[in-house]
């Protein structure tokens, strides 16, 4: 499979990908990183502009140009974000045969776009290569009694056409929170925007609602909310900050490391918090 | 006969903005309501009607493009998209803009995809 890092694994949040890289190494997954990649560009033009995405394109035909494929392989990104962009620029590449034309005629320097490519997220590799039945029976460490929140936000999710689950109660995170052995927490605003970019010009927007999912997962019993996005992290953490009680946002890519007894690379200040959590678990489970 | 705003729009968005029944269901859903000025199915109501104040307010640059309108409309309008295009028709009036990075606050600890995306969405 060819791997699509992003900007924001290699920049902000080292946890998530290197958490991620050695789950794959355990479940025998080989990624192989797609050779001078570019910015996905973080937002799909929504205004029919498909010469926004050139740097997606390019992406994509530095994949498509990788030694030794089959032809009809699979890019597979771990962001929500990446993998939403990616994942509609491939689909208009293949879905309309004059923006595909006109982007490779734009790109001159390089061969043809071929629009072979499928762009998945990693949790689908999870559920439709690996199986969670057999990711279950590859968990060393279940993560018994842990509460788990799933929080899809939106880039997974919508719009349909990109969907990797059903938009309006999405139940992959669940089935992925089950298999290592935890607990998934039920409540109402796992699909809910955290605020996206308003972080950056209103941060007020974004903690009025990172503070409500925050809040709400906390309310329905969870120890612990599970994200798949580095924006949508900053942002629920900054919702925390202004709760009483801490609760960590973690990857989803941690929990999976902990399940397999891994490095899930917490950072410092998380590191004690998910440990005491865990400890707590152990003894409820003696 | 589609109206000059109906037509910027399609152009721009590829949405038939005539085909809004005006139900609500995107306003109801939409969790950014209280910091607009004008609720999402307010401003298909006013493009319908070839409304132009429509593009002073600050409902589209409020919408966090989070699609919940779009995958929820009985008529199959993205509205995410229509409110790009208000945008868009704004940004094309007053020219590019840059984001101005000694105005962020926690700039230094924003991901990168954060920045990328306010960039993007504010001044594209
Ligand atoms: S949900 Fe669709 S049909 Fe209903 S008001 Fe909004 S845009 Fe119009
Ligand atoms: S896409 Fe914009 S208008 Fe639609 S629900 Fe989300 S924030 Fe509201």
């Amino acid at each position: 499979m060819l791997y699509y890092p992003g900007c924001s694994l290699r920049n902000s949040y080292p946890e998530f990908e290197k958490s991620a890289l050695e789950t794959c190494t355990r479940l025998g997954i080989d990624l192989a990183e797609i050779p001078e990649w570019n910015c996905c560009g973080v937002n799909f033009s929504l205004s029919d502009n498909i010469m926004r995405h050139l740097g997606a394109v390019r992406t994509l035909i530095s994949a498509q140009e990788m030694p030794d494929l089959s032809g009809d392989e699979k890019v597979v990104a771990l962001c929500s974000m990446c993998y939403n962009v990616m994942k509609r620029v491939n689909l208009t590449l293949k879905e309309d045969a004059e923006a595909l034309e006109n982007v490779n005629l734009f790109i001159d320097d390089e061969v043809d776009y071929r629009a072979n490519l499928e762009v998945i997220h990693f949790l689908q590799l999870l559920r439709d290569d690996i199986g969670f039945d057999h990711l279950s029976d590859c968990v060393t460490v279940p993560l018994k009694g842990l509460k788990i929140a799933p929080y899809y936000g939106c880039a997974l999710i919508r719009p349909e056409s990109i969907a990797i689950d059903a938009p309006e109660n999405p139940s992959i995170m669940e089935e992925f929170i089950r298999s290592v052995g935890a607990d998934p927490v039920d409540y109402p605003y796992k699909t809910e925007c955290c605020g996206n970019y308003h972080t950056v010009m209103r941060k007020e927007i974004v903690e009025l609602r990172s503070k409500v999912i925050v809040d709400s997962a906390k309310l329905a019993g969870a120890d612990l909310v599970v994200s798949t996005c580095p924006l949508c992290t900053y942002n629920l953490r900054l919702g925390v900050r202004a709760l009483e009680e801490k609760t960590p946002i973690l990857f989803f890519s941690q929990i999976l490391a902990l399940s397999l007894g891994v490095n899930p690379h917490l950072s410092p200040e998380r590191e004690k918090n998910v440990r005491e959590l865990l400890e707590g678990m152990k003894s409820y489970a003696k | 006969m589609v109206n000059e705003m109906e037509r910027r729009i399609g152009e721009i968005s590829g949405v038939n903005v005539d085909a809004c029944y005006l139900c609500g269901k995107c306003s109801a859903g939409c969790l950014f309501t209280e910091q607009m000025d004008l609720l999402p199915h307010q401003v298909i109501m006013y493009i319908q009607r070839g409304d132009d104040s429509v593009l002073n307010k600050e409902t589209p640059w409020i919408c966090a493009s989070c699609f919940t309108c779009s995958v929820r409309c009985p008529r199959g309008i993205d509205v995410a998209a229509v409110m790009e295009g208000l945008r868009e028709i704004q940004i094309r009036k007053r020219g590019y803009q840059k984001l101005d990075l000694k105005k962020i606050e926690n700039l230094e600890d924003l991901p990168q995809i954060a920045v990328t995306a306010a960039a993007q969405k504010l001044t594209w």
